[in-house]
């Protein structure tokens, strides 16, 4: 019994892997397939020419370089804010705190379809009242931007609020009775001791933007981002360069993580190490 | 374990409700042409027909629509908004 239900578990396990992996494998064996059409039924060789053609698309690196530039300002922006709030969020108590935190919260649940459609209209309208010509006003790359932020920022407060719960509120005061200024504390204790959970928001946020289509696709005015640009192809035909381009950032990500994780695990060696060493000195120590 | 796991069962529920509920990408690729969701509905408005304040009322039903439904989760799960992603 307890065999077949560890079977069971296991195979559970592998179909759920299958159902997560299946798709990202066969899509990106349609980028070495030479058809025309993105599949690897019927297969006709290998190629790279769809690569080529994705260099050649000038269309698509352009919204590549959008993306890009988006994904960036994305980060640094929720990054900043997130972090504000959720030393903010900490800090407080009682009634306030509740209200903040459901505020922050509630933009990650708001479909973000209504995201996109108030951030247009607020700041076309706003510029419209105004009377102004100014391209802050007009749809744009800076309004997704600016639509994006207003629930990332929400992820990265999340992230940096869960590290500052651990953090001992002593280390500040000690800081502040020796005579440090507040924005001292700050800059050589907080942040230091969020630095973590900071890169971390950061890379979450740069992640969440570029895989963002709903608030984009309302924002953008005319410009193009890869997932609006993908889309538009959706409609038009696709070529398996779209497969080609895809396969690109798995790789990238896939090598990002494998950097990360074999740094994560070198650190854990050292710091293994030093413990080991201290061990053993205390109890040279006490032998003596 | 179920008991304890509870809050966070209901607040992974709602999350992806809304995810779900929100998602105009998806329905439009993977979705049939006879079928048609309130957000490719909204975009239609938006970009087709740039009527902006016919869309801007048909986001704000689904805002409302989500929101009830969501507070209503909540009170049957007794879960507050304040616990969800904590």
């Amino acid at each position: 019994m307890h065999k077949l239900r560890m079977n069971l578990a296991r195979l559970y396990m592998g179909l759920f892997l299958v159902f997560m992996i299946a798709p990202l494998a066969v899509m990106s064996g349609a980028a070495f397939n030479d058809n025309r059409l993105p599949s690897i039924v019927p297969w006709k060789g290998w190629t790279t020419r769809w690569f080529e053609a994705m260099i050649n698309d000038d269309r698509m690196m352009v919204a590549f370089g959008n993306t890009l530039v988006v994904a960036v300002a994305v980060a640094l922006l929720s990054v900043i804010v997130g972090t504000a709030s959720a030393i903010l969020i900490n800090s407080i108590s009682g009634r306030v705190r509740t209200l903040l935190y459901s505020m922050m919260i509630s933009t990650i649940l708001i479909p973000g379809v209504v995201i996109g459609i108030s951030t247009m209209i607020l700041w076309t309208r706003m510029g419209n009242a105004i009377g102004t010509e100014f391209f802050l006003f007009n749809p744009g790359l800076h309004l997704s931007v600016l639509g994006q932020v207003s629930y990332i920022a929400a992820m990265v407060m999340l992230l940096v609020l869960a590290r500052l719960q651990s953090f001992d509120a002593g280390l500040e005061e000690a800081a502040l009775d020796l005579g440090a200024s507040h924005a001292q504390v700050l800059r050589r204790i907080l942040l230091p001791y969020l630095y973590p959970a900071i890169g971390a928001g950061g890379a979450v946020a740069f992640f969440q933007s570029i895989e963002n289509y709903n608030v984009t696709q309302f924002t953008r005015g005319g410009m193009d981002t890869l997932t609006v640009y993908v889309f538009s192809m959706v409609r038009s035909g696709v070529t398996p360069a779209i497969n080609a381009l895809a396969f690109l950032l798995i790789l990238v990500t896939l090598v990002l993580a494998l950097i990360y994780e074999i740094n994560r695990r070198r650190m854990a060696r050292v710091e293994a190490e030093r413990e080991a060493e201290a061990r053993r000195a205390s109890a040279l120590e006490e032998a003596l | 374990m179920l008991p304890h796991a509870k809050p966070g069962i209901a607040s992974g529920c709602v999350m992806v409700f809304m995810l779900s509920a929100g998602s105009l990408l998806v329905p439009s690729i993977l979705g049939s042409t006879t079928s048609q969701w309130f957000t490719q509905t909204i975009d239609q408005w938006f970009k087709d027909a740039l009527d902006w304040n016919t869309a801007s009322a048909y986001a704000f039903i689904l805002l409302l629509l989500c929101t009830i439904f969501v507070s209503i989760a909540l009170k049957v799960f007794k879960v507050k908004l304040s616990d969800i992603a904590k």
